[in-house]
């Protein structure tokens, strides 16, 4: 009996730490939040109650719409970017034509080990109109972060340099679980290259794809450093035209309007299943071909 | 085979070519930290004309050495963090993996089910809760609100159920008690999955930028990532210089590629162990 009990015990022990932490400050915040979005609340004096008011201000709110679609834009290009980039290399750089396997594989992943900042920093040096790096050698004055239909391409491209490397490496694994043998018996039944790379190795790396592409959507979503550093500065965040959706909750915040920025976390949120959704339909249909 | 010989090298010399356009910036960053101002903005692509040293000299004094007391800020913030953060998950995972106990089925789903909530969602409320608590503007507000971290903890057990039980129960039989076991046998036997999580843990708060600009308002208190896209010296405030800053990205940037140029395959397994997720 007494040993049966110990056994009841120590578990719990064992979970205490991080059971603790797990309920103060992440799913207790996580419900505060979803209570905080229903509210007006300056962050002191009284909470009021009003009802789904903070949803509907946010979404009769241009700025709202504007960064949505700021933020999709680079959700879209980023992602294409880096999923099309990132399976090439590492499928090249797997490949037998390539012999300096390992030197490819640390250049292409030195950007990831750039702190996001510090690449930003880098990149407006690289990326400036008078006496960018860029503009130099070109001897042009191309207006990288300045032009409204420049700046989000500059963007995605600081975004995409840095994720390439971490992304070749994931489809690195993913290519390794593609066996040798298959490929070799389509080569010896004749399958050209680009036959055996769509009609073999793609369909066989798909779980990695799915997931690759799930976790770029997710953190492209978030993106919050690459716009208000790069475009913005120091001082000031980026001005809304290529504003991300994130600034919503921080300048909210910074305001003292916490139940708007709680009600934009949980839109955030809501969007990112709405991804997440879309992408697990397209996986089940693909599934019944 | 002539033919195919040809191609292989010029394919290498085209991706060559695409690597030198990745590694350029970094090139950039390192010859513009020994540039003074105007050569910075006169030639940005090239080399310096001298081997100065005087924007590093500048970062040591400005505001009394601010700059470097926020860059031991950064590591120390970020290595508790990153072994707090796995210490508490590979114990709760081990509670999980190897422990029978009621509800043990429920609270894992529960908790794995909660791990697709983002952080970001959980700042206004966290905003609130640590000015309450009277925390915000410390170090402690910058380790807590990701502290108990789901996937780590997830990833853990995966690996720990892959621990043979017999192993566990030969050690109960030498007469060692719980503790004894995950410290002398459980985790010895995850070491791979342990040393992956503390380089991402530890990148992870590295990197980050938003949390700590929102919370801490004391210079001295900041990590090192706030403090550096502020660098300004001048009495223009206008200006921004940049030959400042591209100093300050190297102290930021080259320790860290020296790490990762010594352990390379455990920095690319650790991504690839990272993504074992789905």
């Amino acid at each position: 009996m007494k040993n049966k009990m110990k056994n009841q015990i120590i578990p719990w022990l064992f979970l205490a730490p991080f059971l603790s932490v797990y309920l103060c400050f992440f799913l207790g915040p996580a419900l505060y939040s979803f209570c905080l979005s229903f509210m007006k609340y300056k962050g002191y004096g009284a909470k009021s109650f009003v009802g789904l008011g903070n949803y509907t201000k946010l979404l009769n709110y241009p700025v709202f719409w504007s960064s949505l679609k700021n933020t999709l834009f680079y959700l879209i290009g980023h992602v294409i970017l880096v999923v099309i980039l990132s399976f090439l290399l590492a499928v090249l750089i797997k490949s037998k034509v390539i012999k300096q396997k390992s030197l490819f594989k640390v250049g292409f992943f030195v950007p990831q080990i750039t702190a996001s900042v510090a690449a930003i920093m880098i990149w407006k040096v690289v990326l400036g109109t008078r006496a960018g790096v860029i503009n130099t050698l070109l001897g042009t004055q191309i207006p990288f972060l300045e032009s409204l239909s420049l700046m989000k391409w500059s963007v995605i491209l600081v975004m995409a340099w840095r994720s390439i490397g971490w992304y070749m490496v994931i489809f690195f694994a993913g290519l390794s679980t593609v066996s040798e043998e298959v490929i070799e018996a389509a080569e010896i039944d004749g399958a050209t290259g680009f036959q055996r790379m769509v009609k073999i190795i793609i369909p066989l790396m798909k779980p990695t794809f799915v997931f690759v592409l799930f976790n770029c959507c997710v953190t492209t979503f978030k993106v919050y450093n690459e716009p208000n550093l790069l475009i913005g500065n120091a001082n000031s965040a980026a001005p809304t035209s290529v504003a991300p959706i994130m600034n919503l909750v921080t300048n909210n915040i910074k305001n003292g309007n916490f139940g708007t920025a709680a009600a934009a976390g949980w839109l955030i949120f809501l969007f990112i299943m709405i991804i997440s959704g879309i992408q697990a339909v397209i996986l089940r249909e693909n599934k019944e071909d | 085979m002539k033919r195919r010989r040809m191609m292989s090298r010029v394919v290498t010399i085209l991706l060559f070519i695409f690597m030198a356009m990745f590694v350029y910036p970094l090139i950039v960053m390192v010859f513009g930290a020994f540039k003074n101002s105007a050569e910075l903005s006169a030639n940005p692509a090239g080399f310096p004309l001298a081997l100065r040293f005087e924007n590093y000299k500048r970062l040591l004094h400005y505001s009394d050495g601010l700059f470097f007391r926020t860059l031991f800020n950064s590591l120390f913030i970020s290595s508790v963090y990153a072994v707090l953060s796995i210490f508490i998950a590979s114990m709760a995972a081990y509670a999980f993996s190897k422990f029978e106990f009621k509800g043990r089925n429920i609270l894992f789903t529960i908790i794995v089910g909660t791990i697709m909530i983002p952080t970001e969602l959980k700042m206004p409320a966290l905003y609130i809760m640590f000015s309450k608590m009277g925390i915000l503007d410390t170090y402690l507000v910058q380790i807590l609100p990701t502290l108990a971290s789901v996937f780590t903890m997830f990833l853990m057990r995966q690996h720990m159920n892959s621990v043979p039980d017999s192993l566990i129960e030969s050690g109960k039989i030498d007469g060692a008690g719980p503790g004894r076991i995950f410290w002398s046998i459980v985790l010895p036997l995850v070491k791979p999955a342990i040393g992956a999580m503390l380089i991402l843990q530890f990148l992870a708060k590295w990197n980050d930028f938003l949390w700590p600009s929102m919370m801490v308002t004391t210079t001295k208190k900041m990590p090192v990532m706030v403090i550096l896209p502020t660098l300004n010296d001048t009495l223009d405030t206008y200006t921004t210089p940049m030959e400042l800053i591209m100093a300050g990205c190297v102290c930021v940037v080259i320790p860290l590629l020296i790490v990762f140029l010594c352990n390379q395959d455990k920095f690319m397994s650790s991504v690839s162990m990272g993504a074992v997720k789905g």
